[in-house]
């Protein structure tokens, strides 16, 4: 059979990838963003390239050649020349989510075994207040700020590298890097045994840029509204974006978001459903507010009635609605989470194109995604090339563990090799504990989860076992279990069903009074997308196995409180 | 400053206004999602011409919290002026 891609070309890794956008787009610009005083900074494909290797010369000059480096902040220009520099020929990148709360960032930096730490002033406080905690970290750096003890400034030692470069200092510069070898740790959700180090390749990182490029045409200006440290954003979205050389520009606050689609102006972007149900939910309270809803219904049914014989008008008659987006969105493409049917349709009709992708850190991310001239509904899109997909031990309606292997599979977890024998098999598959079907051309359906990992529809996932963990530590706490109930076709907000010991406080004190109070405290030390939103009490014992495990599956099919 | 809120909240969400007290949970009772909560905070912003952290914003989960968050910062907001603007 055969596959209509774009056909990119393949690139043997980053530092090639970044070489290639300089000698092709060199006057171009690679990236828009806003300052503190709400001015737009532009920054040319030359001057990454330039930056790139003035910063790599000054650190390895340094010593960190071979050093981790964690790198934590907003999504910004110094973000990206951060990750690009350590990656391209100093030492492993370990980027880290700027939700996680200090003691998140203090386990994670030790975990990551970070010898250097990159950050934006934002996280100043919380590194300086833990240096102690954390006394591998030798060489502390601010983005966009001012030296200040121990912080020395990103600025400074960029200067000091263009210095180092121009006196002829060609170390980073001829650095080749090994596309084997791991380039960066990424950590998946959770802070405990549950989460894990992934160690992904300049091979994986490069293979996804291939695969996505493969089958998505970014266009010319990008809008960068996920966290960049996920592999979603970072590898699909800057990488593949640096690869076609177009401008991305970065979104300064999720406060903000339709005030810069409008000043930005983007035709693409790279979402998960959080963002797009938000819009979709957004035109249609504007339209009824307005009056305007019966219009809107009929021009929808006016536009499909014309596309169904080639004609597609949605721009020209949806211009209004698209205005609110900017004007030029057309294309966005939906990750991290399932996406209902109905959005991808409703802002497809819309005119702003929507496709939908299935990816998992542990594969760089990308796994399968729709393109504009290949969409099926209902699916994820077909494999990337270059990427193969197996299901194992299928039932009788084809569905089984959704299995992968390729360039983009990550060599393991980071000082983990328990963990990664049971994920990779002998033959290099990885399991990936989602369930699904393939069909017979190659197209992807994702079913479920063979693993209980709660997917949220902002692209975070969350261990119910370590939400679990910590509300047994409640002494009159007998069960638990934490879930995330559908709500309106999404997963929703995470609850704990709770069984408690009714007996615990003699003196009559209201138990589930006091189990609320000290689980909104609880909730303080959580990152916020793991807070329990909504408690519910059980008055008998869970179901279980006879390894007297709760039977979730079985319990969540009916109502937990009650089943 | 709880009608201020409640009006900016209307721009989100259809509820009755008596339904919002210093306990209701902009999560799990008006099922904002948290995209929703960081742009209702971008417009308190505007409106207030204050500017409010976004790594603070996850501990504004409820409209008490918000409310005693905008009176530890000493933000003093005249409802009936806001109002009257509006």
């Amino acid at each position: 059979m055969r596959i209509i891609t774009y056909k990119p070309k393949k690139t043997r890794d980053i530092k090639e990838l970044v070489n290639r956008a300089y000698s092709l787009y060199p006057g171009k610009i690679a990236f828009k963003e806003l300052s503190d005083e709400k001015q737009v900074h532009e920054y040319s494909y030359t001057r990454l390239y330039e930056d790139i290797n003035a910063f790599g010369t000054k650190l390895i000059s340094m010593d960190m050649k071979g050093k981790h480096i964690a790198i934590i902040g907003e999504n910004s220009y110094a973000w990206v020349l951060s990750y690009l520099t350590v990656i391209n020929g100093v030492g492993v990148a370990v980027p880290l989510d700027k939700e996680l709360t200090d003691a998140d960032i203090v386990s994670l930096l030790k975990r990551g075994d970070a010898d250097a730490v990159i950050c934006s002033e934002t996280f100043v406080d919380t590194i300086r207040d833990n240096l102690d905690a954390c006394p591998r970290i030798k060489l502390c750096i601010v983005m966009n700020g001012k030296a200040n003890e121990p912080f020395l400034s990103q600025d400074d030692l960029i200067n000091d590298g263009y210095r180092l470069v121009g006196e002829g200092n060609k170390k980073y510069i001829n650095a080749v890097v090994n596309p084997d070898e791991m380039c960066e740790i990424v950590f998946t959700s959770g802070t405990t045994g549950a989460n894990k180090g992934v160690m992904l390749s300049h091979k994986n990182l490069a293979a996804v840029v291939y695969g996505g490029m493969s089958y998505i045409k970014p266009g010319e200006v990008s809008f960068s509204v996920l966290p960049i440290s996920h592999t979603y954003e970072c590898s699909c979205h800057i990488l593949g974006g640096i690869y076609c050389g177009i401008t991305i520009c970065f979104n300064d606050s999720l406060k903000r978001v339709a005030e810069n689609l409008k000043l930005f102006r983007p035709y693409f972007s790279v979402m998960v459903p959080l963002f797009l149900e938000s819009m979709h939910r957004e035109i249609w309270r504007r339209a009824k507010e307005d009056n305007l809803d019966r219009h809107l219904r009929f021009g929808i049914r006016f536009s499909n009635m014309l596309r169904s014989i080639g004609i597609d008008m949605r721009r020209k008659i949806f211009e209004p609605v698209i205005e609110g987006f900017g004007g030029n969105l057309c294309l966005v493409v939906s990750g991290g989470a399932p996406l209902r049917p109905e959005i991808e349709k409703g802002m497809t009709d819309l005119g702003i194109d929507v496709l939908n992708g299935y990816g998992i850190t542990e594969c760089g991310p990308l796994v399968s995604a729709n393109s504009l001239f290949a969409k099926k509904k209902g699916s994820v899109g077909r494999i990337i090339p270059g990427c193969r997909v197996r299901i194992d031990s299928p039932n009788k309606d084809g569905i089984g563990e959704v299995l992968v292997k390729g360039d983009n599979v990550m060599l393991g977890y980071y000082n983990d090799p328990q963990s990664t024998k049971a994920v990779l098999t002998e033959d290099g598959w990885f399991r990936t504990g989602d369930l699904g079907r393939l069909s017979r051309r190659n197209y992807l359906y994702i079913n479920g989860r063979k693993k209980n990992l709660i997917v949220l529809s902002n692209g975070k996932n969350v261990h119910p076992e370590e939400v679990e963990e910590k509300i047994l530590t409640l002494p009159y706490v007998k069960e638990v279990m934490v879930y995330a109930p559908p709500q309106g076709g999404l997963q929703g907000s995470i609850t704990a069903c709770i069984y408690l010991d009714e007996g615990y406080f003699p003196g009559g004190e209201d138990i589930k009074a006091r189990a609320k109070s000290d689980i909104r405290q609880m909730n303080r030390n959580l990152a916020a997308y793991k807070r329990i939103t909504d408690i519910v009490f059980r008055d008998t014992e869970f179901d279980k196995t006879s390894t007297r495990k709760i039977k979730r599956n079985q319990i969540l099919e009916r109502n937990p409180a009650n089943a | 400053m709880l009608s201020l809120i409640v009006q900016i909240l209307k721009e989100f969400v259809e509820f009755d206004a008596g339904e919002i007290t210093e306990d209701t949970s902009f999560l799990s009772d008006l099922h904002l999602t948290s995209y929703d909560i960081a742009a209702m905070i971008g417009v308190l912003e505007e409106d207030l011409g204050i500017e409010i952290p976004d790594r603070e914003i996850c501990n504004l989960d409820t409209v008490g919290a918000l409310m005693s968050y905008l009176n530890e910062k000493s933000i003093d907001i005249h409802t009936e002026d806001t109002e009257s603007a509006g």
